[in-house]
């Protein structure tokens, strides 16, 4: 056959063609240009986040490692370093506690000796803001910014000198220590805790050893951090463990990842097939027309592929015009929407250099848009091919055409027609339904996830009092009462304060007894184990009141015991717990009761043969102590504010107070509390505003960005919901002008549309709800970050719900307005 | 006693410099129970006059009266209520609903007038137009006699004071025309329905009681000429 030259007729026709669609093209382009642009900002947010996350969980560790092996051996740090799936092995120990800078007493400083692969591989990708050099001489210290506001520096300079009173962590050294040392560092850490570091000539001055019993660390970096207990095992018998060795690791670690992996594909699926729908549906609306239109071309010659050509010339324009743009948007966009989600995660999170991993969005949003513009330009096409030209140019689809089957109904109300008009293009019903349902799932699902980060969800879960302040004298040398009867009236009378619980502590000594046999056993089997069992409880038995195993007694008034009391299976009784004659036990290294519930424990107030013993019954077991601090092995006692009142009188120290407001979040409240408090160096606050604060600015950005990915979505569901109902209004024009005909009155007309839209969305709202609150309970499992239980938003859905029902009712409201300016015969003969 | 008055009706389109007049001071008067035939050719404004009778749309002068009511006056509601109670359409194209079937079709105006049709009158009427078998049909699974019987069910249905009817048998085979005009005769007659039929089968406008012919926006016979 002659080839026929024709390329430029098939051109200027597509070229034609193109213009007199622009309408419609421009729609088309607009579907790709938003689709494009939210598929890249998804995934890039997807990517992000991804990298954020691990960043933030570095930070909070402190560390950028995978597993740590305590108290590791040197020949041990050698088998790891030649391990072939370690990547890193660094080596940290715990050498001492900072305890005093002058005046200014500390709480918990901690200070380690790194060495360099540690240092500069291990806590350097985990620390900000890092200034100066590590220690080098014996004297030099490098301390974290918190450290230094701590102890009241504050204007930290390097080469600045600090006084400090120190402890060490050497077995048995009870020395405190002072030393004048020189600032050589400053860094910003996250972990929360106060920490430092020190030189190797400081470490070995205080003869803490990598092997002593919690002090030493190898922080192990693997080259690929997803590892399962089988790897493992596998490491643990190559490194041959000693007795209360650990190879630290989380084993969850894959399901973790696979959990995370496994909500965001969740997510991008609905995004993708949000996507899917606008641009197929774009393309989809005016197929009848369409393919009227290929039908003519055919009768006048044009041949199945020429009639290929021309469609596919018209596809690529859109496709270029509305993926480059898209692209562009997103790219320019991108660096701010990153930003800002690193931001949401926290506030210094700047996660740099993977403009590689950029590409790759950017390519896959193409291909997806590219790839579902085609597929839903060339239906039309397709269909043609399937006609013959006549059949094409008389193609009417299925919104004209009625039912084929009998309908034994008497309907006919405004109501079931509106029903059936919804229905009666299968295939359009589909497609809007699935957008908007898509996207209001998306909603619910968002929704969701903000409750899994809501600050005053989280904080109303996991505090139980509004203010807590804390006697920081207490274990010192000179303990005082700072927090006075005074303070606490002073307290009390402050107005939108509900109740002051408080708590006093001392330390106690416990002789043996048979009572905590089992509970010693199970002590000396675990990895905190103190020491030898037979040698510790033979000493123990001879020296009675051994300082290893004191314990606290600590005193609580009628509010803190009823809170308390709520927290165990079997309450005690308030009165016998005032007098005196039960009380409540707690305790740290093992797990179970040991049968001491309802056991009597004897303890004495003070060491020596002289030293009178008390009785108490331990009524219930608490899962957590409600004190700050712990002393000694054994089960700290949890007694009435009458009973240690009788037992100490003014000596008993109040360790801390907790505030309960009458309003959460009172900041009037809370103002007037820390005036009382100014300028008091001997007590720390910790209040539940303070930790809003910090995780509402978090919160907001995290809302910020949910929504307006969910909103982007419904944006592009309602511009279907616009596009469908339009095309749909529009090819019923002469049957509306048939029903005005026969006696429907232009309101019952808007009363028939304005229900089909109020089912659109009533439908769209139940399957969002079929498919969004199941995923919703995963994705809020997945992303909540504190013991929460999920509930339904009930308010934020109801809104959502009748925001689309409200969309849905006035856009076709508005479309079906614009018809008005036509009359019945005007509209009729449209068809006619 | 005159069921329907027209006077000096006049329907005249502007387009660009140029002034359609497609009636042009159209008078006239129908008895009740009157079969009415307007004829003439195609653009000389019957279909327009039709329009204008059932209030489909607004004259640029004149008045319409129908049992005793000027319509010119009415507002789209209005005029959309009128004719659910006093007039019924036929259409050439039959204009069924396509997704209610046959009784769905035949109540819908009486329906959507608030009132509950009569079962009996549903099947009476379906009788008289041979269309019992086909009550739950879909209109896509009728022939287009079928179809314009239903049309013309629905039509009477009411028992509007009027039956306007467009070019009713202009898509059917003349044995099927024949049908459907013995039917709308009768049934009109049976009760006591005015007719008036636009056709351009001079055939068939003999059926009727009285034609008057239209050309140019003008009656050139059969009608009332004013001053």
């Amino acid at each position: 056959m002659l080839k026929v030259e024709n390329g430029g007729v098939i051109r200027e026709l597509a070229k034609g063609t193109y213009r007199a669609n622009g309408k419609k093209n421009l729609l088309t382009v607009v579907a790709i240009f938003l689709t494009t642009f939210l598929i890249a900002s998804v995934l890039s947010l997807a990517v992000g986040y991804y990298r954020a996350v691990t960043l933030r969980q570095r930070r909070i560790n402190g560390v950028d490692c995978d597993l740590i092996l305590t108290e590791p051996s040197n020949k041990q740090m050698k088998i790891l370093q030649d391990m072939e799936q370690v990547k890193y092995a660094g080596l940290s120990v715990k050498c001492a506690i900072v305890s005093a800078l002058k005046d200014v007493e500390l709480d918990k400083v901690r200070l380690f000796w790194v060495d360099e692969t540690c240092y500069k591989k291990q806590v350097i990708p985990a620390v900000t803001e890092q200034k100066g050099h590590y220690p080098v001489k014996e004297n030099e210290i490098m301390l974290s910014k918190m450290t230094l506001k701590a102890m009241g520096v504050k204007n930290p300079k390097l080469g600045m000198k600090l006084p400090l009173s120190y402890d060490t962590l050497k077995e048995g050294d009870a020395t405190n220590y002072f030393g004048q040392f020189v600032l050589s560092g400053i860094y910003r850490d996250y972990t929360g805790r106060k920490t430092g570091y020190v030189s190797k000539a400081f470490l070995e001055k205080t003869g803490v050893k990598q092997t002593d019993f919690t002090q030493g660390e190898a922080k192990i970096s693997l080259k690929n951090p997803l590892y399962t207990k089988g790897d493992l095992v596998r490491m643990q018998k190559k490194l041959k463990l000693q007795h209360r060795q650990v190879l630290e690791a989380d084993e969850y670690a894959i399901l973790e990842f696979l959990r995370i992996m496994a909500g965001m594909a969740c997510f991008l699926l609905f995004v993708f097939a949000s996507g899917y729908l606008f641009i197929y549906n774009v393309q989809y609306i005016s197929v009848n027309k369409d393919i009227r239109y290929y039908g003519q071309l055919k009768t006048l010659g044009t041949t199945t592929a020429q009639l290929r050509k021309i469609v596919n010339k018209q596809l690529w324009w859109n496709a270029v015009a509305g993926i480059a743009s898209g692209i562009l948007v997103s790219a320019l966009l991108g660096k701010r929407i990153l930003g800002a989600c690193m931001e949401s995660i926290e506030a210094d999170l700047h996660v740099t250099g993977y403009g590689w991993e950029m590409c790759g969005v950017f390519f896959v949003a193409a291909l997806f848009a590219l790839g579902v513009t085609f597929m839903g330009g060339r239906k039309p096409c397709k269909m043609v091919e399937n006609y013959s030209p006549m059949e094409a140019m008389g193609f009417l689809g299925e919104t004209v055409q009625g039912g084929k089957r009998e309908k034994k109904t008497k309907g006919g109300s405004i109501r079931s027609m509106a029903l059936r008009n919804m229905t009666r293009d299968k295939k359009q019903f589909t497609v809007i339904l699935l957008s908007l349902s898509v996207a209001v799932a998306l909603f619910i699902i968002v929704n969701s996830v903000l409750l899994a980060g809501n600050a005053r969800n989280i904080l109303n879960q996991v505090s139980d009092d509004d203010m807590e302040i804390l006697n920081l004298t207490l274990l010192e040398d000179e303990e005082k009462q700072v927090l006075s009867e005074n303070l606490i009236n002073e307290i009390c009378d402050v107005k939108g304060v509900k109740q002051v619980r408080q708590l006093t502590g001392t330390t106690v000594y416990v002789p043996y007894q048979k009572i905590y046999e089992g509970y010693y056993k199970a002590l000396y089997a675990g990895r905190y184990s103190p020491g030898d069992y037979e040698k510790d409880m033979a000493d123990y038995k001879k020296h009675p009141d051994s300082g290893m195993f004191t314990c606290r007694l600590i005193g609580v008034d009628d509010a803190e015991f009823e809170q308390l009391n709520k927290s165990v299976e079997k309450p005690l009784s308030k009165q016998e717990f005032k007098e005196g004659n039960v009380a409540f036990f707690t305790k740290n290294f093992t797990q179970g009761d040991h049968q001491i519930p309802g056991k009597t424990v004897k303890f004495c107030l003070s060491s020596g043969k002289r030293a009178v013993s008390q009785k108490i019954k331990l009524g219930a077991m608490l899962v957590s102590t409600p004190a700050y601090y712990a002393a000694g092995y054994n089960p700290d006692l949890i007694v009435s504010m009458q009973y240690v009142k009788k037992l100490l009188g003014k000596k008993a120290l109040t360790e801390m107070v907790k505030i309960d407001y009458e309003k959460a979040y009172d900041r009037q409240a809370e103002k007037q509390i820390r005036s009382l408090l100014k300028g008091n160096k001997l007590v720390s606050v910790e209040s539940k505003i303070d930790r809003f604060n910090e995780m509402k600015s978090g919160e907001k950005k995290i809302k910020l960005l949910g929504n307006s990915i969910a909103l982007l979505i419904m944006m592009l569901a309602l511009l279907n919901f616009v596009n469908m109902m339009s095309a749909g209004l529009e090819s019923r024009k002469a049957e509306f002008a048939v029903l005005e005909s026969i006696g429907m009155t232009r309101k019952q007309l808007r009363e028939m549309i304005t229900k089909e839209a109020i089912y659109y969305g009533l439908f769209a709202i139940g399957v969002a709800g079929i498919i969004g609150f199941p995923v919703s309970y995963l994705a809020f499992e997945s992303f909540k970050q504190y013991d929460i239980a999920f509930r339904i938003p009930f308010l934020s859905d109801a809104i959502l719900f009748g925001a689309i029902i409200m969309v849905c009712v006035v856009t076709a409201r508005i479309i079906f307005g614009r018809m008005r300016k036509f009359s019945v015969v005007e509209l009729l003969r449209n068809v006619v | 006693m005159k069921i329907l008055t027209v006077k000096n009706l006049k329907k005249y389109y502007e387009t660009g410099e140029n002034r359609v007049k497609a009636l042009d001071g159209i008078n006239l008067s129908i008895e009740k129970g009157e079969f009415l035939a307007i004829v003439g050719t195609s653009g000389s404004g019957k279909s327009t006059l039709l329009n204008m009778l059932g209030g489909l749309d607004n004259p640029t002068e004149g008045e319409v009266v129908i049992d005793g009511q000027d319509i010119s006056g009415l507002t789209r509601d209005e005029l959309t209520i009128l004719r659910r109670r006093k007039i019924g359409f036929v259409f050439q194209n039959y204009n069924l609903l396509p997704l209610l079937n046959v009784y769905e079709n035949i109540v819908l105006p009486m329906k959507l007038d608030g009132r509950m049709p009569d079962e009996m009158a549903v099947d009476e009427i379906l009788a008289l137009l041979h269309l019992e078998e086909k009550k739950y049909a879909m209109p896509t699974q009728l022939s287009g006699g079928q179809q314009q019987r239903v049309a013309l069910a629905r039509a009477l249905f009411g028992k509007p004071t009027i039956v306007l009817a467009d070019e009713p048998t202009g898509n059917l085979d003349s044995r099927t025309s024949q049908d459907v005009l013995g039917l709308m005769k009768v049934s009109a007659e049976k009760l006591g329905q005015t007719i008036v039929m636009i056709t351009h089968n001079e055939e068939i406008a003999q059926l009727a009681d009285r034609i008057i012919r239209l050309e140019d926006g003008h009656i050139v016979r059969g009608g009332e000429e004013h001053a």
